[in-house]
């Protein structure tokens, strides 16, 4: 591991897109993979119901690690950074203000007024805590599973305009080349004690800015020019990569959503005829 | 061998001003290579731009096989399907995040057949040796590996001429052995002919066959390595110097007054060359 004296992070890596590259899912169709993704999310949202929600997650946690090989700390860690917003927005539901304190199972009396978790409150922190959680592992499993440039090509097939698409794709490659970028100035002035009181630290950062801006400008001019000279006219036109989806893999993609609708119509029925959930 | 490629009286500014290069006449020999050396700022990568079209001069012409070049959409595609051109820098030519993707692009805007392309983009990733790479992200990878990557999203295309600005800067000593032999048995395989830049004056004797010394705008010595390297002070005046090698001889000449020739370059040369004389 390398060791830096400041905290930034060093250009040309980003976690998520690692992950991407490495899953075992890779190769399967970027459709499957936006559909099982898309409908589970779907469901998730209209269901409100804990009980599909937490199947959701496990299938979605086990898809990621048992079938595209993600280890289990990288799966935790990606979770853990929508974990902070989705407990400060849910403490919101569990706390609850009355002028009655009796249904509440703790609460804090100040003047005429309770602050306290009632039951009810418990129940929805729970619901909205879990549907969150279920909401953002689905979009995960397709983007720790699918690396950005499948998802373009997917997005080409379909018919999203091609430009749109093909800028997609260029600020996606070039964002590393301005990270690296970023990263050298960043070491170059630090090493010129750029950062050393708060006074330079603003002026460095604004010289960063504007340097990187006009980097940004003649790097977009030099890409020009080498796309021209290979043969470049008005559309970029690539290969479209292809893949390996095993029948398998799309059984089990069909059997999960068969699985999933039944547990969410299974929920809504019981909850609506035996009252359960 | 017949000239395959020549500019005649280019000039060409891109301010009012002045003239990045000024009546600038070259010809490439077909199946050659030919090493242009230049300081930096000497126009070198100009004139580069004017072989594959990408500048129009404001005087004089480019020609293919004799034939003036078209600046029209179909001409330049013609142009550019024949000349390839291999930047510096990789990051400018490497637009697509994905390896395949980037190396098919020229092919496919050449309009082959998607089958063709493939059986292209896989042979030459076979040639260059970056078959392990297919599905590695572009910015996942060294200098090097961006650099053959490069240079294989110019190969697919099969040019007859191919133009590599500074194909070695940047890399380790090894790599540049490496990328050199790996660009010369390629390049003779499919006998294209190669112009290259290089601050690297050390490495034109082995793999050049012509040398062209360009300043300022100017063209200002054309001949075989051993005729550029008999005029050290050709050279020294144009911010240029010889190899390692002649410049050792050179001083055993002048200052020892030993009787051997300075204009050889390369090593196998230089010790065929002390060997004789230390027989003598």
């Amino acid at each position: 591991m390398k060791r830096h004296t400041h905290s930034h992070s060093h250009g040309e890596r980003i976690l998520i897109d690692e992950i991407a590259y490495a899953s075992a899912l890779r190769r399967v169709s970027p459709f499957w993979k936006i559909f099982v993704s898309l409908y589970s999310l779907l469901l998730c949202l209209i269901s409100h119901t804990w009980a599909v929600s937490v199947l959701i997650l496990c299938c979605m946690l086990t898809a990621m690690t048992a079938i595209g090989k993600t280890r289990w700390h990288h799966v935790i860690h990606l979770m853990q950074i929508p974990l902070a917003f989705v407990v400060l927005g849910c403490i919101m539901i569990l706390l609850q203000i009355s002028h009655h304190g009796e249904s509440m199972l703790v609460s804090l009396h100040l003047g005429s007024w309770y602050f306290g978790i009632t039951g009810e409150s418990l129940h929805q922190f729970g619901q909205v805590f879990l549907q969150c959680l279920a909401a953002v592992s689905c979009l995960y499993f397709l983007s720790a599973t699918t690396p950005m440039t499948e998802l373009f090509t997917a997005l080409r097939r379909l018919h999203l305009p091609a430009f749109l698409v093909e800028m997609m794709e260029l600020v996606y490659r070039y964002i590393f080349v301005l990270m690296e970028s970023a990263s050298q100035i960043r070491n170059a002035q630090e090493c010129r004690l750029g950062y050393g009181s708060l006074k330079t630290s603003f002026y460095s950062m604004g010289q960063l800015v504007s340097n990187l801006f006009l980097r940004a400008y003649r790097q977009a001019d030099r890409t020009y020019t080498a796309m021209e000279s290979r043969g470049y006219t008005d559309e970029v036109r690539t290969l479209g990569l292809t893949y390996e989806t095993t029948g398998w893999q799309k059984g089990l993609a069909v059997g999960y959503s068969v699985l999933l609708t039944g547990a969410v119509l299974f929920c809504r029925i019981g909850g609506s005829v035996w009252g359960l959930f | 061998m017949g000239i395959i490629l020549e500019a005649s009286h280019l000039t060409y500014g891109y301010d009012e001003s002045s003239h990045a290069i000024e009546d600038l006449s070259i010809a490439f020999e077909e199946g050659k290579t030919t090493a242009i050396l230049g300081a930096n700022g000497a126009g070198k990568s100009t004139l580069f731009l004017h072989l594959n079209g990408i500048l129009q001069p404001e005087q004089g012409e480019v020609r293919f096989r004799g034939q003036p070049i078209s600046y029209k959409k179909a001409g330049l595609r013609q142009l550019r399907s024949k000349v390839g051109i291999v930047f510096q820098n990789p990051d400018d030519q490497l637009f697509s995040a994905s390896v395949y993707q980037d190396i098919s692009f020229g092919a496919v805007n050449m309009g082959l057949p998607a089958e063709e392309v493939h059986r292209r983009v896989e042979t030459v990733m076979e040639q260059v040796g970056i078959t392990y790479l297919k599905d590695r992200p572009t910015h996942a990878l060294s200098f090097g590996q961006k650099k053959r990557v490069a240079f294989a999203g110019i190969m697919v295309m099969q040019p007859e001429v191919i133009i590599l600005d500074e194909p070695t800067a940047g890399l380790d000593p090894v790599g540049i052995s490496e990328l050199m032999h790996l660009l010369q048995d390629v390049c003779r395989q499919q006998h294209t002919t190669i112009i290259l830049s290089t601050h690297d004056i050390d490495v034109v004797p082995i793999y050049a066959d012509v040398i062209d010394v360009m300043d300022k705008g100017h063209m200002v010595a054309h001949g075989t390595p051993a005729e550029i390297f008999a005029q050290p002070e050709l050279l020294r005046e144009h911010h240029l110097r010889l190899p390692r090698i002649s410049h050792l001889l050179e001083i055993l000449h002048k200052e020892d007054h030993w009787d051997v020739d300075a204009s050889i370059s390369t090593i196998s040369g230089a010790r065929k060359e002390l060997l004789r004389h230390a027989a003598e």
